[in-house]
């Protein structure tokens, strides 16, 4: 039951854990790791020195490093 | 927590999958030439097979980028909701992710431009990515600190609007100064840059929007997402 001086809101309530934001975190910093600085390094843990002559996730993100403005060759 | 995630990670393939697609529409053409360019210069032909696969590879880099925007996105859109969940609105989003861009992509671009092949030195790329990041964080972690401090100024009341505004410029003037400071501080890019002009600007342009397209689609996405999943609750309430 409601008078005149009875307003009805909208209340938004947010719920996240800080669990979820760290994951995201983690996922953002080896995805652009990944994606725009590798020379390398990540498949060099299977396959050793190799990786850094065949360099294949700079060749392969190649065009997207360019267009992201990650510096290239 | 499974949801914010899920949210980000379908908000991040969405807006990469798109932004791949705009990048092979916009952004592959000047990439083709410069390629077309370096090869030329060295005496070589172009491998068109090599080109394929790396075009194919610009589409799951396109993922993969809309993955990643979309995780950091996702936390600052996270920590805003937390601030202010009445405020949180599409429109909300798009403002966060444009200052995002600029923060993140064009304050970079305007010490370090992005390049088009056939400008970039092999022998200096680790040389590049120091300063490159450098400079990176430098305006990120300037804008992330005085994001925190803004919001500690607006819980502090105002007498009147000119205080208001005295504060924001203050921010804006303080991050200005730090960014002026670090352009002047820091090296230039080492590599000389000899190629087509057309080319490089081209290229730069369409670099500039494709990255803007990315990070409006997320922040679009990413709102209507957290809206229509439950993520802000809305109840009603009699006061």
């Amino acid at each position: 039951m409601s008078n005149g001086n009875n307003r009805q809101v909208i209340r938004a309530e947010i719920k996240y854990p800080i669990l979820a934001l760290a994951v995201l975190a983690a996922i953002f910093a080896f995805t652009s790791f990944a994606l725009g600085y590798d020379q390398g390094q990540l498949f060099s843990i299977v396959v050793g020195d190799k990786a850094y002559e065949e360099n294949f996730l700079h060749e392969l993100f190649h065009d997207t490093r360019h267009a992201l403005g990650f510096p290239c060759h | 927590m499974l949801s914010i995630i899920a949210v980000a990670l379908l908000a991040g393939v969405l807006s990469g999958a798109l932004y791949g697609l705009v990048n092979t529409v916009l952004v592959t053409p000047y990439i083709d030439r410069a390629v077309e360019l370096e090869a030329s210069r060295l005496g070589e032909s172009v491998d068109i097979a090599y080109r394929v696969w790396q075009k194919e590879g610009a589409i799951l880099a396109g993922l993969l980028a809309g993955v990643a925007y979309s995780s950091l996105f996702s936390i600052v859109y996270a920590y805003m909701a937390s601030r202010n969940p009445q405020g949180i609105t599409i429109r909300r989003g798009i403002t966060i992710a444009l200052i995002i861009w600029f923060v993140f992509y064009l304050m970079p671009m305007l010490k370090y431009p992005a390049n088009p092949p056939a400008v970039g030195d092999p022998e200096t790329i680790y040389y590049r990515q120091s300063i490159y990041i450098t400079y990176l964080l430098i305006s990120s972690i300037s804008a992330v600190v005085l994001a925190l401090l803004r919001a500690r100024f607006v819980a502090i009341p105002a007498r009147n609007g000119a205080i208001r505004y005295i504060r924001e410029f203050t921010i804006i003037g303080a991050y200005a100064l730090i960014m002026i400071t670090a352009y002047i501080l820091l090296p230039p890019n080492p590599d000389t840059i000899d190629i087509d002009e057309g080319i490089l600007v081209g290229f730069r342009v369409t670099s500039a929007v494709t990255s803007l397209i990315l990070w409006l689609m997320i922040g679009f996405t990413t709102s209507l997402l957290w809206s229509r999943t439950g993520l802000i609750r809305r109840r009603m309430n009699m006061v």
